[in-house]
């Protein structure tokens, strides 16, 4: 520590030493600034935007030994005396946000950007990164301008009622799970392995564990050995118990060896490096292909794991499907395409990072606040690896900063909830961006390798797909993804004749994980760039001749058999899609691209499908109720990963129960406040837990109208509920009086049901787009994006908008920018918003979206899922659209502009 | 980010304070860069900052630009409009592809003594002509071109312990015309590769900066406006293929391609 220094934050006085290494960020973080939001610390993202005498800066790379004399306005001081400022009133009313991490930043920035044009604002962006909106809403915030009109719509449902965490965003609130903690905080950090696959012969922690503030080491030697899967998926658990607390073998570079509990990070960290690890070094493999035929290397040799497919070819997880005959169908064909298509490792970079903090509650039960996608799931598997009752962990979520699946994992839990129980004091592990990309999750890189026969007119009559993903080094979600990578893309299309098979392979790399989309993103690239691919070759229209063969209404899925299935088709409405898309783009059959001197526009398309959920193990448990103070209360275990799920929930039951969204107090996801609930992934909330709600609130009602027909002695049928009222012909009851009669006659007014949807119905989408392309440097440019979602009934138009946006710019960035790159020992290249490029608001097209509503008869209130189908398309979207640029077909993402430069010029290297 | 390794931070008053310059030590000029990652060996920042080194000087004989001037300051200043080449600045600055929260604290000086590959300072200064005047706590100062002060990736021709303290352009430099050409994987990536020309009406000197696609950045002189042909011939004589930077966001031969375009670009831009 050095001198104190003096200085202003939002006109308080402050003064205080820090270190000399200390950031502007951690020192504000530490006063209790909690909307300074830690995202990158690398000056990349933006999140910890703050004035520095009124300029805007990034806190993190400003040193705080600089602060002196100075003044600092964060978020919490942009507001005056409760008013907020015209943005944020702005960023309000055109919800200029999802999960909120980034907003407290782009608020600050954009405060400070008046006048510019859309292009020179976006532009201007460039330091705030935000990975759920897709930016558009953000620009509309900042420009005030006007939003797509919704149909008028007398309950809740179908209207765009505000995420009612709004204005907890647009201020900083403390909402995140790091911006509180209990007092005697202790900070966990995890020395990484620097190897790919290494045994550890033995750690000498002398030199750690005498380090001033270190409160406990633990290794391998420390911690039961059970082996368990860090995916949270509900029982029968799928996946290959193949991961343990801590291991005495490193199975990639970024992998745990050890954790040191201190003081603080900074002593955390030091005694990491004191840390001494004898390694035995052992061959390892990167390819899964090598990985699966002939390699020696063997991923997973301790006997202790289970459930892996084929330890001995580092297979985790293996699917076949087959129908019909393919020697058959592809006798019969006219005309047959063989491709490859191959797609890059890439990462989530949700801004808040996976953080846990655990303490113990008075009467000793272990309470972790996290970052989770699944709390339940979380609570199940910290049950068995630390061998304590369920009812005595107790896990929950505060507002997550997005998850995309990466949180759909038990990452930073475990050990956090062990330092606790061995040291008894509050600890808290927060990963670094760094450690976000190299030691979560990323999407399965994979190879598919795709034979289809058609007839003349382009009629399918022989599909074989062999789908190989890289799982890395755990088996975590590997055998679901690579069986959705099949089973969708195949399933969307009519096909006597279908066979495949997938593999999720072991290497030692990054572990793959979930991630939205969930395989079908990566099988979709393959199966829309083929088929386009047939019809350029045959000469047919390639959007006729998806129609000629795309499933229809009553159609069952046709690869494998119907016990494989767990969807059908609910609600179809996929021929408007592509009526709305084409007229959006003017798209004519047979137009010819356009050439302008070295640059070529053309366009493309891709239908896409998605699962609502997953039927019959996916279980959503909700409770509601009337309270006595006349309000209702909703419990759930649902988790808002930011979308604005919570709000959506709200607006079912209000719509069932006749109330505003406001009368519902809503509390969730939390173990030991609210029913169990599976958690939010597989496009699940709304259709299974919204569903959930509904049927509730169905109940509730029938509740609240037999008590006043027992009241009045009159049929039940004969009343309504409106208004927050029950009424007769004749007589009137509010719902704070009904309440107070039922508390005085000590009946509980209360629906608690659990559901578990038998069928899972299918969401669809088609997008087109326009591209320009740069002969000369081989740059893509997307010129137009036009998206129309099959999804049911909207619950809330806007919050759709924001999936479908969000999700197709994530997808944008699969197609042109993001990849993982490794090198030759392993080690990833790229771990930093500085060389993995997420899309930034420049570099987004403009992005039409088109809700197509046609009521489901299976979701609530007729919706589908919309969370994952959103990011499917626009990939092979843009391949196709630069086939018809061009004449060249990509089949490698990202589509960077070497790879399409090459292509151009036929050259492979 | 937090630098928990670092023991020292020094706020010197005057150059001259500054005693014992070790191993670890480092100067710190806008910081953009030194707590954007992580700084194993570094023990000791010594801040530039109370030294006040960052005027922007304007007189007959041309342009001195203190090493600590933030790049904002450098972009937004209303520049003679004898000197049409100031418009570089402007353009490099934006080339850099950073947030305009980073160039608020980034330095000129900054950017020139880092030394990345994808610096789009010292394209600039190679491209006018630029003079740096070199200081140390305990020896007279002295004066090093442009040309040949970065010799690689994060390598200058600076001693431990000297730092930059001003950059001088001709004033005949800055009645150039100018064009800034970049190309990047995204709207705001680092570039793979940038150009900056500038084209003397009066001599009909060209000199073209090829920066970001090479290790360190090159300098291509020509007596009049080149052809196509010229271009390739300087390329192959002067630059093959294996200077230019192959790594994981690109390979040497794209590129070489991206700046021959570039330069085609630029050399369209100079003839405007």
């Amino acid at each position: 520590m050095l001198e104190p220094l003096s200085f202003q934050v939002n006109a308080q006085p402050y003064t205080e030493a820090c270190a000399p290494g200390s950031s502007l960020l951690s020192l504000l973080r530490r006063l209790g600034w909690a909307g300074v939001h830690a995202a990158c610390a690398s000056g990349d993202c933006g999140s910890c935007t703050v004035w520095l005498e009124g300029e805007p800066i990034h806190s993190c790379l400003y040193p705080a030994q600089r602060i002196g004399g100075h003044a600092v306005t964060t978020i919490e001081g942009v507001a005056q005396d409760g008013q907020l400022s015209p943005l944020q009133q702005a960023f309000l009313a055109h919800q200029g946000f999802q999960c909120g991490f980034c907003t407290p930043g782009m608020i600050l920035s954009a405060e400070k950007l008046s006048g510019l044009s859309e292009a020179d604002l976006r532009l201007a962006l460039r330091g705030n990164l935000c990975r759920c909106t897709g930016y558009q809403a953000i620009v509309n915030s900042i420009l005030n301008q006007p939003e797509p009109s919704e149909p008028v719509t007398t309950g809740a449902v179908g209207q765009s009622i505000a995420k009612q965490d709004g204005p907890a965003l647009v201020t900083g609130q403390p909402v995140y799970t790091a911006d509180w903690s209990p007092p005697g905080l202790l900070h966990l950090k995890v020395l990484r392995s620097p190897h790919a696959h290494a045994r550890i012969r033995q750690i000498r922690t002398d030199l750690a564990k005498a380090l001033p503030g270190v409160h406990a080491v633990l290794t391998y030697a420390d911690v039961p050995r059970r082996a368990y899967t860090t995916a949270g998926h509900a029982e029968p658990v799928p996946d290959p118990l193949d991961h343990f607390l801590l291991d005495y073998k490193v199975r990639f570079v970024g992998d745990r060896v050890a954790a040191v509990v201190a003081e603080s990070v900074a002593i955390a960290e030091q005694a990491c490096q004191l840390l001494e690890v004898e390694y035995e070094l052992l061959p390892f493999v990167l390819d899964p292909e090598l990985a699966m035929n002939g390699s020696s290397v063997i991923i997973h040799d301790e006997p202790e794991s289970q459930q892996i497919y084929a330890r001995d070819r580092n297979i985790a997880g293996h699917v076949a499907l087959e129908s019909g005959n393919i020697a058959q169908g592809f006798a019969a064909a006219d005309f047959i395409l063989e491709a490859t298509y191959t797609l890059p490792a890439v990462q989530h970079a949700h801004l808040e990072p996976h953080v846990s903090t655990s303490w113990l509650d008075e009467d000793g039960t272990l309470v972790i606040r996290t970052s989770t996608q699944v709390p339940f799931h979380c609570q199940r598997i910290l049950s068995e690896i630390l061998d304590l009752p369920r009812d005595k962990i107790r896990v929950f979520k505060a507002q997550i900063g997005g998850g995309f699946g990466n949180k759909q994992e038990v990452l930073s839990e475990d050990l956090c909830a062990l330092a606790t129980l061995r040291t008894g004091r509050p600890v808290q592990w927060e990963f670094t961006r760094t450690e976000e990309f190299t030691a979560t999750n990323s999407r399965h890189a994979m190879t598919l390798r795709l034979k289809t026969g058609v007839k003349a007119d382009g009629t399918l009559v022989a599909q074989d797909l062999e789908a190989i993903g890289n799982t890395g080094a755990y088996g975590n979600h590997g055998q679901t993804v690579v069986f959705l990578a099949g089973y969708l893309p195949l399933g969307l299309y009519r096909c006597a004749n279908t066979r495949f098979r997938g593999y999720a392979v072991y290497t030692n790399t990054l572990p793959a994980g979930a991630f939205r989309g969930y395989g079908a993103t990566q099988g979709s690239f393959a199966m829309e760039s083929h088929l386009d691919e047939i019809a350029r070759q045959l000469g047919l229209d390639p959007l006729e001749l998806r129609r000629k063969n795309l499933i229809r209404p009553g159609d069952p899925i046709g690869v494998g058999r119907s016990e494989d299935h767990f969807n059908l088709i609910g609600s179809y409405a996929l021929d408007e899609c592509f009526t709305k898309v084409v007229q959006a783009l003017d798209y004519v059959p047979g137009q010819p691209p356009r050439v302008e001197g070295l640059r070529r526009r053309g366009l493309g398309f891709a239908v896409s499908m998605q699962g609502s959920g997953l039927s019959k193990v996916h279980t959503a448990g909700v409770r509601l109720s009337l309270e006595p103070e006349g309000h209702f209360c909703l419990k759930t275990g649902a988790v808002d990963v930011g979308t604005g799920s919570d709000t959506s929930l709200r607006q079912i039951a209000a719509q069932i129960l006749d109330v505003s969204v406001g009368d519902l107090q809503l509390i969730s996801a939390d173990t030991h406040r609210t029913p169990f609930d599976a958690g939010s992934y597989a496009s699940s909330t709304i259709y299974i837990s919204g569903q959930a709600v509904n049927l509730a609130a169905q109940n509730l009602r029938g509740q609240l109208l037999n008590f006043a027909a027992q009241l009045w002695q009159t049929p039940a049928e004969t009343l309504v509920l409106a208004a927050g009222a029950i009424r007769s012909a004749t007589q009137q009851l509010s719902l704070g009086h009904l309440a107070q009669l039922a508390q005085a006659q000590q009946q509980p007014l209360v629906a608690e049901l659990a559901y578990a949807a038998d069928e899972s119905s299918l969401t669809f989408a088609v997008l087109g787009v326009e591209v320009e392309v740069d002969t000369e440097t081989g740059k893509i440019q997307v010129l137009r994006c036009v998206q129309a979602i099959d999804l049911g009934t909207a619950i809330n138009p806007r919050i759709c908008r924001g999936q479908a946006i969000g999700g197709t710019v994530m997808g944008l960035g699969y197609a042109l920018s993001e990849e993982l790159w490794l090198d030759q020992q392993g080690r990833i290249l790229n771990p930093g918003f500085r060389t993995y490029r997420i899309p930034t608001a420049a570099d987004v097209p403009p992005i039409e979206v088109i809700l197509v509503q046609k009521a489901d008869p299976y979701g609530p209130l007729g919706a589908k899922g919309v969370g994952e189908i959103t990011t499917n398309c626009i990939a092979p979207a843009i391949a196709n659209a630069v086939a018809h640029a061009t004449g060249v077909r990509l089949s490698q993402l990202p589509m960077t502009p070497e790879r399409v430069w090459r292509a151009l010029n036929r050259d492979p290297a | 980010m937090d630098l928990n390794q670092l023991e020292a931070y020094l706020r010197p008053q005057h150059l001259p304070q500054v005693q014992d310059w070790s191993e670890g030590w480092a100067w710190l000029a806008g910081g953009t860069w030194l707590f954007s990652e992580p700084q194993p060996g570094l023990r000791t920042l010594v801040d530039l900052e109370p030294l006040g080194w960052s005027e922007l000087e304007v007189t007959e004989a041309g342009l001195s630009i203190g090493a600590t001037c933030s790049l904002a300051k450098l972009s937004q200043f209303d520049w003679p409009a004898a000197w049409p080449a100031c418009a570089a600045f402007r353009s490099a600055i934006s080339a850099l592809a950073a947030s305009f929260k980073v160039i608020h604290l980034a330095t000129v000086g900054g950017n020139l003594c880092l030394a990345l590959p994808v610096g789009t300072m010292a394209p600039v200064m190679l491209a006018l002509g630029a003079t740096y005047e070199v200081w140390s706590p305990s020896a007279p100062p002295f004066q090093l071109p442009a040309l040949g002060f970065q010799t690689g990736p994060q390598q200058t021709r600076l001693q431990p312990g000297q730092v930059l303290r001003q950059i001088t352009i001709p004033a005949a430099q800055l009645r150039c015309q100018v064009d800034v050409q970049r190309f990047g994987l995204a709207a705001t990536d680092p570039a793979l590769a940038l150009v900056v020309g500038t084209y003397d009406p009066q001599t009909a000197q060209v000199q073209l900066a090829l920066g970001a696609c090479l290790p360190a950045p090159y300098l291509l002189q020509f007596s009049g406006l080149p052809s196509a042909v010229e271009i390739a011939q300087a390329l192959d004589a002067e630059l093959p293929l294996e200077r230019f930077v192959h790594d994981a966001r690109a390979s040497a031969g794209y590129r070489r391609q991206l700046a021959q375009v570039l330069i085609q670009r630029c050399l369209e831009g100079l003839r405007c």
